[in-house]
């Protein structure tokens, strides 16, 4: 894996000659990473006759740029609308969208896309030249491991996005079991499919998190005429181009922070099946737990907005990086270029450094100039896209409604899936309405698949001894790290139950 | 549950979730019964887990209506009629337009959703709400179906488009 600045400097002239591609690449990637429904890898699997037909370079350029911009794009609706375009931004929600209340939504905006922008720079620029060091670490991740991580970041979710440990744990695990749904990978037996056909495959992730988020949010925005506070809605009305700069200063006074959990997201990506959805929440809580205003976390805080963005764009650089050193892909859309690679011959691993090592550094080398154009092309749009939550609400939520259900039946093509979106909004607003964490919900339902397959692999390797999940030092130490992790919320609880009977007492 | 008087912690309303929660795992666990272990392993996992959390929720709430600090309270859900009726409209009219999407195809049915909700919960004008709609329609027509190539089932619009321009 020698890399040599002629490599590099090539890499960068073939993706200025195709700049244009780029540009609208990245333009198509931030528009469907705004809509629910419409992922990276759908997008990218829709227009397989043109990466099939071109050069597997100019493939790669296309398909590296659209995916780089559909995480940045997640953020949009995450901000604005309080639903997430993908798993990645569903940490994004929690101080974006009460930035968009109280009026902050085109700083808000401009925090996601410097973030992104940072964040995905910086990690691509670390892969570069870490490459084949970072690599190593997905060595460690075997099917025990990844079942703490998994395990872990259920109840990361669980203690950081709710105000209350107990019920986010309930809807989290509730989620797992959804996910749990399904012919297992095994036997293909049905399991708890109420004897529905179109539940086989697996509750279809789409259609929850356009249940859960969109109709829910659309049947609570009715409480109110607008998303709007009245203060917020005067400050939108005066908006100008002085708050897309203010956005600027307030994210490069956080440059740190930007970088580090970045960082978070790069490592987290390696680790194949982890996802975008796991990093921002790590980097969320791990910003939280740092802040020394930890109480403004989720009333609308930069640092809320900047921590998710920066790791659910740094995922991106990690995501790709087992794809290319050991030929396993980290994610969905990785997965689908591993398909396009294949197909025009291109040999993954170690290998592929050694034959073709300009194709393997200038998937990064792609990320630096998508990530630089995006910057240019999305920070003028923020004035205009943020007004999107001056529309009243009676329009706004009819529309968010009609055009979310697309997103639910494009997937897969059943009216069934528009039926369980339906079924999953009302449990979303009941589930709202009582306290119980919508984003939990759905990183259950989404983690379930990955729990089952790495609980079967462990049992399958072990000869069904359960004992193995305790047999690993790297294990261990995440169990550990899980227990503190479950300790550490209920024992501030109990101090503050503490100290506030104290006062009452004196 | 975010509601709250004097302090205390209204109960009532929150146990809808749990209570699903409970009746999907015993349907899960019932499902699975006749399964391999290996193919049940993580479900029954989560089940118990679940079932676990639950009672601690059973008890954590049983101590606080004991104690006084919650107080049984089920109206949560419905705060007030006017609201109940527009919320219940806007999902009512949802599920109307799902329903009627395998006749009327996407565009139509969006046009009728879309126009319905504007001239019921925002009162507009039926020339603004038809204009609008339309217009919302006919975009989601063009970016959905003819662009990304959505399968939707077709309707009478898109049949008539597709025989006068071939599209």
């Amino acid at each position: 894996m020698n890399l040599s600045l002629t490599v590099l400097s090539d890499q960068f002239l073939l993706n200025f000659s195709y700049l244009w591609l780029i540009v609208i690449a990245t333009t198509i990637g931030i528009i469907i990473g705004a809509m629910p429904g419409f992922g990276s890898a759908n997008t990218i699997i829709m227009l397989l006759p043109f990466t099939l037909a071109v050069d597997v370079e100019v493939a790669m350029i296309f398909m590296v740029s659209l995916f780089v911009a559909s995480h940045m794009g997640g953020g949009i609706t995450s901000i604005l609308l309080n639903i997430p375009g993908n798993g990645g931004s569903a940490a994004t929600c929690l101080d974006g969208y009460p930035m968009a209340k109280k009026g902050l939504g085109q700083q808000a905006l401009v925090l996601s896309f410097v973030a992104s922008t940072v964040g995905g720079m910086v990690t691509a620029l670390m892969s570069i030249f870490l490459l084949p060091y970072i690599a190593r670490l997905a060595f460690y991740m075997h099917s025990v491991e990844m079942v703490v991580i998994l395990l872990f970041g259920i109840t990361l979710i669980a203690s950081v996005a709710s105000d209350n440990m107990l019920k986010g744990l309930i809807a989290g695990f509730l989620g797992l079991l959804i996910g749990a749904i399904g012919a297992d990978s095994i036997y293909s037996t049905p399991r708890g499919t109420f004897g529905f056909i179109e539940l086989y495959d697996g509750v279809p992730l789409i259609a929850v998190l356009i249940g859960v988020f969109a109709i829910s949010e659309a049947l609570i925005m009715m409480e109110s005429s607008s998303v709007l506070s009245e203060t917020g809605m005067q400050m939108m009305k005066q908006a100008g181009w002085k708050e897309t700069w203010e956005g600027v200063v307030m994210s490069f006074q956080r440059t740190w922070h930007m970088i580090w959990t970045g960082i978070i997201g790069l490592i987290i990506g390696i680790v194949p099946g982890a996802g975008a959805s796991i990093a921002a929440f790590v980097a969320y809580q791990q910003s939280r737990l740092y802040s020394k205003t930890p109480e403004e976390y989720g009333k609308g805080i930069p640092e809320g907005v900047i921590a998710p963005e920066s790791a659910n764009n740094g995922c991106a650089s990690g995501d790709l990086i087992p794809l290319l050193v050991i030929g396993v892909p980290g994610g969905t859309t990785a997965a689908v270029m591993l398909i396009v690679m294949t197909y025009h011959g291109v040999q993954l691993g170690p290998r592929l450094f050694i034959q073709n090592p300009g194709l393997g550094y200038g998937v990064f080398i792609t990320m630096l100039i998508a990530y630089a154009v995006m910057l240019f092309t999305t920070l003028p749009l923020t004035r205009w896209v943020s007004k999107l939550v001056m529309i009243p609400t009676p329009v706004l939520a009819p529309i968010i409604i009609a055009f979310t259900l697309v997103g639910a039946f494009a997937p897969r093509g059943y009216m069934f899936d528009l039926w369980l979106t339906l079924l999953f909004g009302a449990i979303g607003y009941v589930c709202r309405k009582t306290g119980f964490n919508v984003v939990a919900l759905l990183i259950g339902v989404i983690l379930g698949p990955m729990l089952e397959a790495n609980v079967m692999r462990a049992l399958r390797i072990s000869g069904n001894d359960p004992w193995v999940f305790f047999s690993s030092p790297v294990g261990n130490i995440l169990w550990a790290a899980l227990a503190i992790s479950l300790a550490i919320p209920s024992m501030v609880q109990w101090r503050r139950n503490r100290a506030a009977a104290r006062i009452a007492a004196a | 549950m975010n509601d709250e008087r004097d302090g205390k912690v209204a109960t009532g309303a929150d146990w809808i979730i749990p209570a699903l929660g409970a009746a999907f795992a015993i349907y899960y666990l019932i499902s699975i019964r006749e399964l391999d272990w290996e193919a049940k392993v993580s479900g029954v996992f989560c089940a118990v887990v679940l079932f676990i959390l639950i009672g601690i929720f059973a008890i954590r709430t049983a101590v606080g209506l004991l104690r006084g600090t919650h107080y049984l309270q089920i109206t949560s859900l419905y705060e007030d009629h006017k609201l109940a009726v527009l919320r219940s409209a806007l999902f009512g009219l949802t599920v109307l337009s799902v329903a009627v999407i395998p006749w009327a195809g996407f565009t139509l049915s969006t046009f009728g959703f879309l126009f319905a909700s504007f001239m019921w919960l925002e009162r507009m004008s039926v020339r603004a709400a038809a204009i609008t709609a339309g217009a919302l329609a006919l975009g989601g027509y063009i970016l959905f179906i003819l662009i990304l190539r959505t399968s939707f089932p077709q309707g009478p619009f898109e049949r008539l488009v597709s025989a006068l321009t071939g599209l």
